[in-house]
């Protein structure tokens, strides 16, 4: 006898929403075929009623909300009791409980944390502008005019004999003189390890992008030189052109500009020429003064106080023919001479008081009896080297040193990396960087192709040298207060820091600045700013940490003994090669077959001890000495 | 000598007190230690500063109110104390002995 009861009972009815609730409260199952097993019998069941539910004991409880109309229902349904009936049966299988395998590792990946896609969004950039206004007088009452003293003196008398004047007084004198005798008491800021010397931490070396000067010309210029003002981290001159040949385009704004390191949106003066200046640099004394090379080869002199137009401009017929790829100043009494180089291949002297013509020039060849001329690419000159001593990097991958002497004409003075003149290790593109050590000015660095090399004034070969990076660098710098680190800028956008005092194998931090290629260099004597340009001409200000901007103790003494050293390692080296080749076929009699001289019998002995101790014998093991000497 | 005057040198007479300006509300200097210039931008800037610093206090919590203000900078202390109608600034060099 089988019966089932579906209780139902609405809840609510309210217009637009019914709820019915339907509980399958129980299957109360009565069994009338005795033979079978109780269990057995109401697990077939079970697969018809409550499909799967767990046979016997406690029914689980099924709830559902219907939110519908009751006429969507259709009819009310009438339950009546009726006669069992058997509709089909599923005898038991037991063959199929056999082939039940229990699933034993289950894999189940749970999560509550929500789904997010990534959304980025852009900003429009805003233009901010600060300005600042202060009042200073003010206040006063109406009737009172705060220029004539009378009146205004008149006015606080009466105001300090009121007494509310005094009971204020009083009661902020009560408090103040609480904090000024805690500060009497105790140092409460008190600064600790004031005056220690900085750790020198090269682990922890970072560097911050502390602004960007972005050019404000819609076309992209390379920023092609950066020069500091001279008196403090103020200002910035950043010359910007296209060097690449024929991209520029007629459009293409001329005018470099100089930029205050406060203000990053405007430049504070724009420097306008007749063509695109590749470099610009400012008097070391006069800072009013700057001086620029053309990409048509001019020299420009600007006086800022006579506005940003060229004060002077270099004769066309005097000038040089190619872009000038870079220009110092040089240090004199008047102030005005400067030095050009450019690839037409002439190293020009000039007097900024008069451009019509060069005062000196000097032509950069190879110094063979039919001379190739060389492009000139950078300009080194620094007074504590001397000053009439000239590095210039040419398109040739070779550094030449030109010598200015008294009444004489100027002349190239050494081939640094020619092979011809007996150097090596030239680089293998144009050398876009020269600079000196600005403690150890013996010591010069070089930038071109794909690695940077320290040089040495005497030997004709590099010193050291960086790995070869996987793209150009474009500029070196040295730090101008620590004597043994450099950095390099990378075509791939990365700023290179080498550290010589910390170690010489790797460099000591890498930092990706820009998108762009880097294309120029300049830190700011004070040691911790550097200003790094790149091919969008965006100019990047870095605050480098302390790091890398105070010298260690005794740094320079001791980068000076590792330069030292690696050129005694250097000159030794030069030595054997020298002594191998004068003494070549000598030296050849003696090592020939082998330099090794062994005692026989020995050797045997001592390879029999061995085989004995590893467990091994008989014959024929161990080697044959072959070219070897025997004695 | 006024009562005012006496509770001032008295001030004065701490260690490192290098200036005291009173200033009423208006941004007035009442009363002042220091020369002219000086006096004019510390009782401008400051009481500026004092009812931008009562606002941010009142702000956060209506029912509080700025008593004190102290800034602390490299060469020395400006110490504010502010009231209804006057502020009185006084600048401390808490250092003052040992830079001697």
């Amino acid at each position: 006898m089988l019966r089932s009861s579906l209780g139902s009972e609405r809840k609510g009815f309210d217009g637009m929403h019914a709820c019915s609730r339907y509980d399958v409260t129980s299957i109360p199952i009565t069994v009338s075929d005795s033979s079978l097993p109780k269990h057995h019998y109401r697990r077939r069941l079970s697969l018809y009623v409550s499909g799967g539910s767990c046979p016997g004991g406690n029914m689980n409880e099924y709830e559902h909300i219907y939110m519908k109309k009751r006429k969507e229902f259709g009819r009310y349904c009438k339950f009546d009791d009726v006669e069992p009936k058997i509709l089909g049966t599923v005898e038991e299988n037991r063959n199929c409980g056999d082939m039940y395998v229990e699933k034993s590792i289950m894999d189940v990946v749970l999560d509550n944390i929500p789904q997010f896609s990534e959304h980025a969004v852009n900003t429009a950039k805003v233009k901010m502008q600060s300005q600042t206004m202060m009042h200073t007088e003010g206040g006063w009452p109406k009737e009172i005019d705060p220029t004539e003293v009378q009146d205004t003196l008149k006015w606080i008398k009466r105001l300090e004999k009121d007494p509310t004047y005094t009971a204020a007084v009083k009661n902020l004198t009560s408090q103040t003189v609480k904090c000024i005798e805690q500060n009497n008491t105790i140092d409460l800021f008190e600064h600790y390890f004031h005056m220690e010397e900085p750790e020198h931490m090269p682990e922890s070396l970072n560097m911050k992008t502390v602004a960007l000067f972005k050019d404000p010309c819609d076309e992209k210029r390379s920023v092609t030189k950066i020069g500091w003002h001279p008196e403090g981290p103020s200002r910035l001159v950043c010359s910007y052109s296209n060097l690449r040949f024929q991209r520029m385009t007629d459009e293409m704004p001329m005018n470099s500009f100089i930029w205050d390191i406060n203000e990053r949106n405007e430049p504070l003066t724009e420097l306008r020429t007749p063509s695109p200046m590749v470099c610009c640099q400012y008097n070391h004394r006069n800072p009013d003064f700057l001086v620029g090379g053309c990409y048509n080869g001019m020299i420009n002199f600007y006086d800022l106080r006579k506005g940003p137009s060229p004060a002077l401009k270099s004769a066309v017929e005097a000038t040089h023919w190619d872009p000038v790829y870079d220009v110092v100043w040089m240090q004199s009494k008047t102030n005005s001479e400067c030095a050009s180089v450019s690839s037409d291949g002439r190293l020009l002297f000039w007097d900024v008081r008069n451009l019509s013509e060069a005062v000196d020039e000097c032509e950069l060849t190879d110094g063979g009896k039919e001379p190739k001329v060389f492009g000139g690419t950078s300009l080194e000159w620094m007074q504590e080297a001397g000053p009439s001593k000239f590095l210039v990097g040419t398109e040739h991958g070779i550094i030449l040193s030109c010598t200015k002497k008294p009444k004489k004409n100027v002349e190239v003075s050494s081939w640094y990396g020619q092979e011809e003149k007996g150097g090596y290790g030239r680089h293998f593109g144009p050398v876009y960087s020269v600079k000196r050590n600005p403690f150890h000015v013996k010591f010069f660095l070089s930038a071109g192709d794909w690695c940077a090399k320290l040089w040495m004034e005497e030997p004709k070969g590099p010193m050291l040298q960086t790995p070869f990076y996987p793209s150009y660098i474009s500029a070196t710098a040295w730090s101008p207060t620590r004597p043994g680190v450099f950095f390099l800028t990378r075509h791939d956008g990365r700023l290179e820091t080498w550290d010589f005092f910390y170690r010489m194998n790797e460099v000591a931090l890498s930092q990706k600045v820009s998108d762009a290629a880097l294309t120029s260099l300049s830190v700011q004597s004070g040691g911790s700013l550097a200003a790094v340009g790149d091919a969008d001409g965006v100019v990047t200000l870095l605050r480098l940490c302390d790091a890398l901007a105070l010298p260690g103790p005794n740094e320079k003494n001791v980068v000076g003994q590792i330069f030292d050293r690696e050129t005694r390692r250097e000159k030794n080296l030069e030595a054997i090669k020298k002594q191998g080749k004068a003494g070549g076929p000598k030296e050849g009699k003696v090592s020939s077959g082998s330099g090794i001289t062994i005692d026989k019998a020995v050797y045997e002995e001592r390879e029999k001890a061995f085989f004995s101790e590893v467990g091994l014998s008989g014959e024929g093991l161990g080697t044959k000495l072959t070219g070897v000497k025997t004695t | 000598m006024s009562e005012v005057e006496e509770t001032l040198n008295r001030i004065k007479t701490h260690k490192g007190v290098s200036g005291i300006v009173i200033v009423n509300s208006e941004g007035v200097p009442i009363r002042s230690t220091l020369e002219s210039k000086q006096t004019l931008q510390y009782s401008a800037l400051i009481s500026q500063l004092s009812a931008k610093a009562r606002s941010v206090v009142r702000d956060l919590d209506p029912q509080n109110d700025l008593t004190f203000l102290r800034i602390r900078s490299k060469k020395h202390e400006i110490m504010i104390a502010p009231d209804k109608e006057y502020i009185l600034i006084v600048i401390q060099d808490p250092n003052a002995d040992q830079s001697s």
